[in-house]
Formats: C-alpha cells, structure tokens, sequence
C-alpha cells in the first residue's frame, strides 16, 4: 500500500519532498549498441615482380601451396592482387582462382605495392554499378548481368585485367575488364574458363536486365570514361 | 526501461577517428553513426536485467565484415558499474570460436574494469553477461574490437599506426546513478602485440594499361 502511494505521487514529486520523491529507477540491463565501422579504405594492390607467385594457405612457405601464378597472365596483363592484410613478410590477397572468394598468403618479397581510392559496388537487384572515388561516387551507371541460369556471381572480387577488343561494336564493347571472379555455372565459355568481365556491349538496349552470360555489361561511354581512372587491382563488390 | 538495440553495418568506408576513439568511446561512436545510418540495421533489444545464477545470456552479437574475418585484433571491454553491486557477474565475447571472460565487473560500487585481448577474429562478434549469485545485472560497458593498422615501409619492415583502421563497436550504458563508494574496482588490462595489419601504400597505382585482344569473358 505505501508502494502504491509513493507510485502514484511521484509525477507531482519534488526534490526538497523526500517523502513523495519518486523511487529510484529499477536497475536496467545493458543497452547495447553495436557498430562495424570501418576507416576511408585505400585499396592496397600488390603487383608481382617475379614470373610466378606461389600463395600459401599460412603466412608460412612451409604451409600447403594453394595456387602458382604466372606472371604476366595469358593475355599480357601484369599478375596483381587485392591486398587484406598484412602479417610480417606476408600479404593475405584475394586469389583470381576458383573457387570464387579465395584468399592466400603471398610473400611480400615476390610484389610490389600500390595503392587506389577507387572502388566498385555492382546491385544486380537494382542493376547499377556504382564508383567510387575516396568515398565520393565518381560514377553511377545501369548495368545488365547474368540471367537466372548464368548469373552473375555475388563477392567480392577486384580488376585483373583491361583487353581493348580489336572490334568495338562487337558485343564487348569498346572495352573489357576482366574480374578475380568466376562464373558458378560455366566452367568454360569461349575458350576461356568462365572469368567474369565487366565490359561495354553493343545491346545497349540490354541495360537494366538479366541478359548475360554472368558478365556484367555498360554502355560503351560508361567503360570508356572509367578506363583513364582505374587501375587493376580496384576492388569490385558485387551484391543483391 | 530498456532501450532497444541497433546494429551499425557498414559496406563502405567512413572516416578516420582514431584520435577520437583513443579518446573516448562515446565521441568515436558518435563520429561513426551519420556515416553508416542509410545500413543501419535495427533489431530487437534482449532484456537481461534478471535471470538465474550462472545463467547465461547474449546481449549483443555482430556479424565481422569478410575483410577483417581472421585478422587478429585487440578486443577492449571497458566497464564502469554504478551503485549497485552484483557480485560474480562475468561479460564474455566470443568471436572466431575463442571465448574470453571478463569478471568482477559488478563486483564493487563504481567498479572500473578495463580487459584487452587479442583474438582472431570469426565471422561474428558475440557478447554475453553471466549472472553471478544475485542473477542480476545492471551493468554499463563498452566492447571495442580494435583492428590496429600497420604501415609499410619501404624496406619492408612494419610499425604499427597510431589510429586503428576499423573497429567493431559494442556500447551499453546504464541508468545507474554514478556511485560514490570508494570501492575500487579490479582492473587488469592486458596489452597485445598483433602484427597483423591493413597494409598501406605510399604509390598509387596507375590507370590499367589495355591491351588489345578478343575477350573470353562470360560476356
């Protein structure tokens, strides 16, 4: 009964009334609240200087080899990679391998490093490929990507190469970037091995739908306004 | 009363705050929060002001961003009780499979505890309270995963930066009025060496070079 009265009469409570001061606040639990946050990220890009990377599973030379790359790649491009970390003599880079996403320790010995403001965010459900520029949006393009049989894979992945083809209205457009990426449906196409590329097209009329192969297409203009700003290695996130 | 919980996701950068964050966890927070408002996502609050002794439950959980899966960085609990005192209280993060207990943090009035690890971490950050005899808490503390960034030198050789480069942040607060017990509080921080690092470099990269040829591409 006094708990109730000193309930009821707190609203008109005073200070200096210790008898009608309102009760103490019940102890409450924590209130939480939580943030990832992450710092402007300068891509760091590694670019190899010997003519074979190995990358290991351990930032040890003794730890399973996961892949040996050839440097330059087939078509002339100088090897890189997407830096992620860092650990002593050792870099943990995203690998241009199967499956998509893979990563591996390379030694630092075998690079050289660089550094790029610029980054790709690529929505297939919005189809549009935004880029970035020390967190400034430098471009804001419609895109199409894969249809629902080859569809464009979601990751992340970075540029590993620029091919100019020899003919600009063919359906690459007036120029190709090749991604770390690959298709999760083809194993082969053309002759190659199912890279994903980001590329002009001469189907202009495809943009904003699901239409490819699992390449992501944008108009000849977009790609060609990109190619005196990004270096390989810009790292590209692909979501839905 | 119990506030309801948000998680702050980021997908892209924010910017650098790492004077701020060294200074205070509130001030970091408040830098962090407009740059990542369009991902914020808002989920529902769990109330663990009571339960059983030794029971144990999850106040706060955050996924770790891909990029920062397995790096290894400093996990800070900072705590300050307020007047009331709930002995054998124990706040756990887990990330990565590992588990590190805090204790004593509501053992004393005005209780201060400042607990650093250094963990690998996992694809989620997890933190719990485990009750002590009274089955109550009433705790406000703060859990900052620090990732400290390491700059390249030229020959190679790394040091660490003063300002970290990405942090995953867990703040609570409390209604407690501040305490004036003299009780001091345990305090047992522990200092790593992570070597670990978002690398830096002092070139920029170039614009691509194409080369001419027919594409193989899944065009």
């Amino acid at each position: 009964m006094v708990v109730a009265t000193a309930t009821v009469a707190a609203g008109c409570a005073t200070a200096a009334d210790p008898l009608l001061a309102p009760a103490p606040p019940p102890p409450v639990g924590p209130t939480v609240e939580l943030t990832i946050a992450e710092q402007p990220r300068v891509t760091v890009v590694a670019t190899a200087e010997v003519s074979e990377v190995s990358a290991y599973r351990d930032p040890d030379a003794s730890s399973p080899r996961l892949a040996a790359l050839a440097n330059p790649i087939p078509t002339g491009s100088p090897l890189v990679f997407q830096v992620l970390e860092q650990r002593d003599e050792w870099l943990r880079v995203l690998l241009p391998v199967r499956p998509n996403g893979s990563s591996g320790w390379i030694s630092l010995g075998d690079v050289s490093l660089a550094s790029t403001p610029y980054r790709i965010e690529i929505d297939t459900s919005d189809h549009r490929m935004v880029v970035w520029e020390d967190g400034q949006v430098v471009v804001d393009a419609v895109i199409a990507i894969g249809t629902g049989d080859t569809p464009t894979p979601l990751g992340d992945f970075y540029l590993t190469e620029l091919l100019q083809p020899p003919d600009p209205t063919g359906p690459y457009g007036s120029f190709a970037y090749g991604l770390s990426g690959f298709s999760e449906t083809l194993t082969e196409f053309r002759g190659g091995d199912g890279v994903i590329g980001l590329h002009g097209t001469n189907e202009p009329e495809s943009l904003g739908t699901d239409v490819s192969h699992g390449c992501v297409r944008i108009e000849n203009e977009v790609i060609e306004s990109l190619v005196p700003l990004l270096p390989l290695g810009t790292p590209v996130e692909i979501r839905a | 009363m119990f506030r309801r919980s948000s998680f702050h996701g980021l997908t892209r950068p924010a910017g650098r705050f790492g004077a701020a964050l060294a200074a205070g966890l509130t001030a970091s927070l408040l830098v962090v929060i407009p740059a990542v408002a369009e991902d914020d996502l808002v989920i529902n609050p769990q109330e663990v002001t009571r339960g059983n002794p030794g029971e144990t439950v999850t106040v706060a959980q955050q996924a770790v961003p891909a990029e920062l899966v397995g790096r290894v960085c400093d996990v800070r609990i900072e705590s300050e009780n307020g007047s009331s005192v709930h002995p054998g209280n124990v706040v756990i993060t887990t990330t990565g499979g590992v588990s590190h207990e805090t204790p004593g943090v509501e053992d004393g009035s005005g209780a201060k505890v400042i607990d650093v690890e250094s963990v690998a971490l996992g694809d989620t950050v997890t933190v719990q309270i485990r009750f002590g005899e009274d089955g109550v808490s009433s705790l406000g503390f703060s859990v900052l995963v620090d990732c400290p960034q390491l700059e390249i030198l030229p020959n190679t050789q790394t040091r660490q930066r003063p300002d970290p480069t990405t942090t995953v942040q867990v703040t609570t607060s409390t209604t407690e009025a501040p305490s004036t017990s003299d009780t001091t509080a345990p305090a047992a921080p522990v200092s790593s060496d992570s070597t670990t690092s978002t690398p830096t470099a002092d070139q920029t990269a170039p614009p691509a070079t194409p080369n001419t040829g027919n594409p193989t591409f899944t065009g």
